[in-house]
């Protein structure tokens, strides 16, 4: 029952291997920036760390507006696999972006608009999970937490635009400097191996919301 | 429907105009919460002027988010949610009856609070008083708009004290910002273009927000 | 390496594998859970 069906462990076989390549070609292959030195490898792993959370956060959105049409428990088991796992994903991203910082910046932190906005951006995601912490009916819980992600989704946009005009009163916008062929291949091949650990562990957490769920109901036929 | 939202609006007025209890008590807390900030922060007056519309923006957000846990509190103890949700009629007029009934509230607290930090913190609110009027209402509109309904949606919520900022205060950022740049901007004798951007911002904020939030609402408090 | 290169990998490793590794245990604890209920519940 705890075991996954056979094709979800290749899955998780694929992203092991996957994300071993992507390593070590951020490590080890791909030439160190000329500017910005050896730190620059951080971004091979942030910048599609990043892409993943916001993955995670659209499908915790679609999840939730799939149940609220259709009150079909797999959108629900969609929305908060996407939405534990986004949390890994997007402190790894705040995590990589600060130790990217610090040495480029001689700070942990600033107040840049993608930064900030992903640290709220977990604290929605936190705010969605605690919801379905503190929610014991399942069905309200599926419900109100929908509308917690579907909410959510929504302020993001809105949230990032504020935080870009709010920064710009204190310094002009960086202009982003045009990428090589190189970087951006080593972004897709993390990108890609990220995309497979965030589809692998996700199914994992699909499956224990699902006995999760079985058990609920067992427990409360007793 | 107007009719029913009025109806919700009144009855909430007229317990309010009774008692009083809500707004002294909000006044009271806002007050101090200004205090503790300029203890906190230093009896330096150029800084706390220069911060001043940051402290009273946060002022008014911590005072509604502790007046929001009571906006549906005199249903709940007459069991009276049930009563407003089965009774014909679209339940969304209960939350745009709740939204009037927290923004007149707010704004009557800002008529008081606003003259009271000017004078803590040495600024000058008169040569400005409507765009300073046009962007309170702004910024409180959008704080009700989202408060409103995020405490509808956490009501039956177990640890609701925590889980509604906890909701709420991420959904607060942009309107914050909007009214405390737009608020700067005004009282350093910019024109309306200055602050257009937080304006717009804020407009952007509450219409988006009041339309999803309206739409949205029966589901939220549904059975 | 960098240090903090070494630290970010580090990190995404780390927490990739420990959150996978959660997942194990949660499955088993509530597959186990749940056999238990079936069983009671004949």
């Amino acid at each position: 029952m705890g075991r996954s069906a056979p094709y979800v462990r290749w899955l998780g076989v694929s992203a092991l291997i996957l994300m071993a390549a992507g390593s070590y070609v951020g490590l080890f292959v791909v030439g160190a920036d000329v500017e910005m030195g050896e730190v620059q490898r951080l971004m091979y792993v942030h910048v599609p760390a990043a892409w993943t959370a916001f993955v995670a956060f659209f499908l915790v959105f679609v999840g939730s507006v799939l149940y609220l049409v259709q009150r079909d428990s797999r959108a629900d088991r969609l929305a908060v696999a996407s939405a534990e796992v986004g949390v890994v994903f997007i402190t790894l991203t705040l995590a990589t972006g600060m130790l990217w910082g610090k040495p480029t910046w001689g700070v942990w932190w600033t107040w840049d608009p993608r930064l900030t906005t992903t640290a709220l951006l977990l604290a929605i995601f936190v705010g969605y999970l605690a919801v379905r912490g503190f929610a014991d009916d399942p069905e309200r819980r599926a419900r109100w937490s929908a509308i917690v992600g579907i909410l959510g989704f929504i302020q993001v946009p809105i949230v990032y635009l504020s935080v870009v005009w709010w920064r710009s009163l204190h310094q002009p916008p960086s202009s982003p400097r045009s990428v090589g062929g190189d970087i951006y291949a080593t972004w897709m091949l993390n990108f890609a191996a990220f995309l497979l650990v965030f589809a692998y562990l996700a199914a994992r957490r699909s499956r224990l919301a699902k006995l999760e769920t079985e058990l609920e109901a067992r427990l409360a036929y007793d | 429907m107007p009719g029913r939202i009025a109806a919700i609006v009144w009855k909430d007025l007229l317990i309010e105009i009774r008692t009083k209890v809500s707004f002294h008590s909000m006044l009271a807390f806002a007050a101090l919460v200004l205090f503790v900030f300029s203890f906190a922060i230093g009896p330096d007056t150029p800084l706390l002027r220069r911060i001043a519309p940051g402290l009273l923006w946060v002022a008014i957000a911590f005072t509604g988010l502790l007046s929001l846990n009571r906006t549906y509190q005199s249903e709940e103890a007459a069991g009276g949610l049930e009563g407003l949700r089965m009774a014909p009629g679209d339940p969304r007029a209960i939350y745009l009856g709740k939204l009037v009934g927290n923004l007149l509230l707010l704004l009557a607290l800002e008529v008081v609070l606003f003259p009271a930090a000017a004078v803590l913190f040495h600024v000058e609110l008169a040569p400005h008083w409507l765009p300073l009027a046009a962007v309170a209402v702004l910024g409180t509109l959008g704080f009700s708009i989202a408060g409103t309904f995020y405490a509808a949606l956490t009501l039956h919520l177990r640890a609701r004290e925590i889980m509604l900022p906890l909701l709420l205060i991420p959904a607060l950022v942009p309107p914050l910002l909007g009214a405390v740049n737009a608020t700067r901007i005004v009282l350093d004798g910019g024109g309306p273009g200055d602050a257009a951007t937080w304006v717009r911002l804020l407009v952007a904020y509450d219409v988006v927000f009041f339309v999803v939030c309206t739409w949205i609402f029966p589901l939220a408090v549904e059975e | 390496m960098n240090g903090y290169v070494a630290a970010g990998y580090g990190l995404i490793w780390a927490s990739v594998l420990w959150y996978a590794w959660r997942l194990r245990r949660r499955l088993a604890t509530t597959a186990q859970k749940l056999s238990e209920a079936e069983r009671r519940n004949e």
